[in-house]
C-alpha cells in the first residue's frame, strides 16, 4: 500500500481528519463572527412530555445537522475504506436515531434522580436489545466501536489544554508504566507458570490486560505469531473484563467522589476527599485509566463521572490511558517480537513462519488517531493564547449570574463602592450605562481583593464581570469549545451504545477457566495498585488537576 | 521470485482483508477494530492457524493470484 495511501485506509486516520475537520469548522465560524453552537446541540432535561416535544422541536434542526455532518465524512470514509456505505448509512441512521433516545432518556428527571447517565444507559440498553437478539448485518456495519471513540478522542484534545499534558503527562506515563509491567508480569507469569500455558499465549492475555485491550492483543499476536485462537480467547477475556469493570469502577467512583462545594468564582471547587476511600474526580479517572482495558470501556466510566463532576476525570484518564499506555504498544510490539524469537519459538520447526520483526513494528502499530489529539490540543492552545490584551470584560449591575454550581439574581448599587487601590486603573464602575468593566483577565486573587468590601448583590455582580473578564471562559468556551464537546457527546454516546449492542456475552464466553484465571490474578493485583498508586502515591499530582 | 518477496503478506494462505478478520475474531468490533493502525497489516495465515505480521515466509508460501 502507497504511503498516501494511507492516510486514507486507517479509522485512525479518518479519526484525525473528522476531528481536526470539526474543529476547524467550529474555530472558522468564531473567526466569521458566528458560532456552531446553534446547530450542535443535544437533548435538554424533560420531565413531561410537552417538555419533551418542546426541546425536540427547538433542537429537530440541529439534529439532522449533526446526522448529515457525521453521517456524510463516516460514509465518505467507509466508501474509500472499501467497505458497503448503504448498509452502514442504513445503520448509522438507526444507530444515531437510539443515542438521541439514549440522550432523551438521560435527560428524563426520572433517570437524573436515578443518576443514570447516557453513557451507562447506553451501554445498559444496547447490553439488553444485544443480548435479546442479534443485529442484523446493516446495522452491524454501522457498529464501528473504535472508530467513534477515536473520533472522539481526537475532539477531546481541542478540551485538553497542552499545559495539563506537560504537567501531567510525565507522572501519567510513570504511573502507568509501573501498572503496565506489573499487570502484563503477573498475568504472563500467572498463564505460564500457574496454568502452563503457552507463553505466546501468555503475552497476547498479558498485553490485554496492561495496555490496550483487545487492540493490544491483536497488536501482540502478530509480533509473537500467536495461534488463531488465542487471539480468539485472549479477546473474549479481555471484552467480558472490560465491561464487567465498566459497571463496578463507574459504581464504585460515583460512591467514592463526595459532592462539590461551591467556590469564590461561583464555579464548582475542587472536590476535596477526606477520607481514605474517598477520590477527587481526576483520582477517578487516573484510577480508571490504569485499571480499564480498553478506551471506549474506561470512557464510559469517565464520561459518566463528568456528567455530574465535569471534564477532570476524563482529563486524567486520557493522560493515564491514552499518553501513559496506548502509544507504548509498538514498542511492547517490538520487544516481545524480539523475546519471542529467541525464547518462545521452536527452533526445528522449518516449516514454520520465519522472519525477524523489524523496528519499523514501533510505528507501524502506533495508534495514529493519538498524533490528531495532540494535533488538536495543540491547534486549541494557540487559539486560546491569542486572547486580546487589552479586553476589556464587561457586565451589568443588574442582572443574573449563572455559573455550572450557582444561580442568583441581583441588583447591585455601586454608586459608594470603594475600589481597592491596586486594581483602580482596571475596575471601572459606569453608572449611566448600569454596568461594571475590568480591564485584562481578572484573577482569583483580584476577585478576593475585590469582594472584600462589597455586599451580596455586588458580590454576584463581581463574579459576572469577574467571568467576562476572561475571553476563554466568556467567548472562546461557550462558542467553539462548548459546541466541540457536544459533538465528542454525540461520538461518546454513539460508541458506548455500539459496545452494548455489539456484545453477545454468549458469543463471547467460549474460553476455558485457565486463561479466564489468568487474567483475574492480573485484575487482582491490577485495581489495587492503580488505587494505591493514585491516591497515595501520587496523590498531589492527581487532587491538583481540575 | 526472490526470497524477500515470498512473504506472507504475496501469499495466497494470508487473511490480511480486515472485513475477513474480523470475520474470524468473533468479538473483535466490540473494543477495537480491523481497520484500526494496531492491527495494521497483520493478517491470518489459514496453514498455521496463526495471527502473523505480513513480512515473514516459510516453505508454504504460494503466490496470490
Amino acid at each position: 500500500m502507497k504511503r498516501g495511501l494511507n492516510l486514507f485506509k486507517t479509522e485512525d486516520y479518518w479519526a484525525i481528519w473528522l476531528g481536526l475537520l470539526v474543529i476547524v469548522i467550529a474555530v472558522a465560524f468564531f473567526w466569521s463572527g458566528s458560532t456552531l453552537k446553534p446547530w450542535v446541540v443535544k437533548p435538554g432535561s424533560w420531565s413531561t412530555l410537552a417538555e419533551l416535544g418542546s426541546d425536540f422541536a427547538k433542537h429537530a434542526g440541529g439534529y439532522v445537522a449533526i446526522l448529515f455532518g457525521f453521517g456524510a465524512v463516516f460514509a465518505l470514509s467507509m466508501k474509500v475504506m472499501g467497505r458497503d456505505v448503504r448498509q452502514f448509512l442504513l445503520g448509522f441512521v438507526v444507530l444515531f436515531a437510539g443515542a438521541l433516545a439514549i440522550f432523551y432518556l438521560a435527560g428524563w428527571s426520572i433517570m437524573q434522580k436515578a443518576d443514570l447517565g447516557a453513557p451507562l444507559l447506553a451501554l445498559l440498553v444496547g447490553l439488553v436489545i444485544g443480548n435479546i437478539k442479534a443485529m442484523p448485518h446493516w446495522i452491524a456495519a454501522s457498529l464501528r466501536t473504535e472508530y467513534y471513540i477515536k473520533t472522539g478522542i481526537v475532539l477531546l484534545g481541542a478540551t485538553l489544554p497542552l499545559t495539563l499534558i506537560a504537567e501531567a503527562g510525565p507522572i501519567a506515563f510513570l504511573q502507568a508504566t509501573i501498572v503496565s509491567v506489573t499487570t502484563w508480569l503477573t498475568i504472563y507469569l500467572a498463564a505460564t507458570r500457574l496454568f502452563k500455558l503457552d507463553p505466546r499465549f501468555g503475552a497476547v492475555l498479558g498485553t490485554g490486560g496492561a495496555v490496550c485491550g483487545v487492540s493490544g492483543s491483536i497488536a501482540i499476536g502478530g509480533a509473537v505469531r500467536a495461534d488463531k485462537d488465542h487471539i480468539a480467547i485472549g479477546i473474549g477475556v479481555v471484552s467480558v473484563w472490560a465491561i464487567v469493570m465498566i459497571f463496578t469502577l463507574a459504581i464504585l467512583t460515583k460512591m467514592m467522589i463526595p459532592l462539590p462545594t461551591v467556590g469564590i468564582a461561583g464555579t464548582p471547587a475542587q472536590v476535596t476527599p477526606t477520607g481514605a476511600w474517598e477520590l477527587s474526580p481526576a483520582e477517578a479517572g487516573a484510577w480508571v485509566g490504569t485499571s480499564e482495558y480498553a478506551d471506549a470501556a474506561g470512557f464510559a466510566v469517565v464520561a459518566e463521572i463528568a456528567e455530574e463532576h465535569g471534564d477532570a476525570a476524563i482529563y486524567a484518564f486520557t493522560l493515564m490511558k491514552v499518553i501513559g499506555r496506548d502509544i507504548w504498544i509498538g514498542i511492547w510490539a517490538f520487544v516481545l517480537s524480539i523475546v519471542s524469537v529467541v525464547y518462545w519459538e521452536k527452533k526445528d520447526d522449518v516449516n514454520s513462519p520465519h522472519g525477524r520483526v523489524a523496528a519499523t513494528v514501533i510505528w507501524e502499530r502506533f495508534p495514529k488517531f493519538v498524533l490528531g489529539f495532540f494535533a488538536a490540543t495543540i491547534l486549541m492552545s494557540i487559539i486560546a493564547a491569542q486572547a486580546p490584551e487589552d479586553r476589556r470584560g464587561m457586565a451589568p449591575m443588574k442582572g443574573t449570574f449563572k455559573s455550572k454550581a450557582q444561580k442568583a439574581n441581583y441588583d447591585a448599587d455601586f454608586s459608594s463602592f470603594v475600589v481597592p487601590q491596586n486594581l483602580a486603573d482596571r475596575f471601572i464602575i459606569d453608572t449611566g450605562s448600569g454596568t461594571i468593566s475590568f480591564v485584562g483577565k481578572m484573577s482569583l486573587p483580584d476577585l478576593r481583593e475585590i469582594l472584600k468590601t462589597a455586599n451580596s448583590d455586588q458580590a454576584w455582580a463581581l463574579k459576572s464581570l469577574h467571568h467576562e473578564s476572561d475571553w476563554y471562559e466568556s467567548v472562546l468556551l461557550p462558542k467553539v469549545i462548548d459546541p466541540i464537546k457536544t459533538l465528542r457527546s454525540w461520538a461518546f454516546v454513539l460508541c458506548f451504545l455500539c459496545i452494548g449492542l455489539s456484545t453477545r456475552f454468549r458469543d463471547l464466553m467460549t474460553f476455558g477457566l485457565k486463561p479466564f484465571w489468568a487474567f483475574t490474578i492480573g485484575v487482582i493485583v491490577n485495581v489495587p495498585l492503580g488505587f494505591i498508586l493514585t491516591t497515595k502515591v501520587f496523590v498531589d499530582y492527581w487532587r491538583g488537576l481540575q | 521470485m526472490t526470497t524477500s518477496e515470498r512473504v506472507c503478506r504475496r501469499c495466497r494462505y494470508f487473511v490480511d482483508d480486515p472485513h475477513a478478520v474480523e470475520q474470524a475474531f468473533v468479538g473483535l468490533t466490540i473494543l477495537s477494530s480491523a481497520w484500526g493502525d494496531t492491527r495494521g497489516n497483520q493478517g491470518l495465515c489459514i496453514v498455521h492457524q496463526q495471527f502473523l505480521t505480513p513480512k515473514l515466509t516459510c516453505n508454504h508460501f504460494t503466490i496470490r493470484r
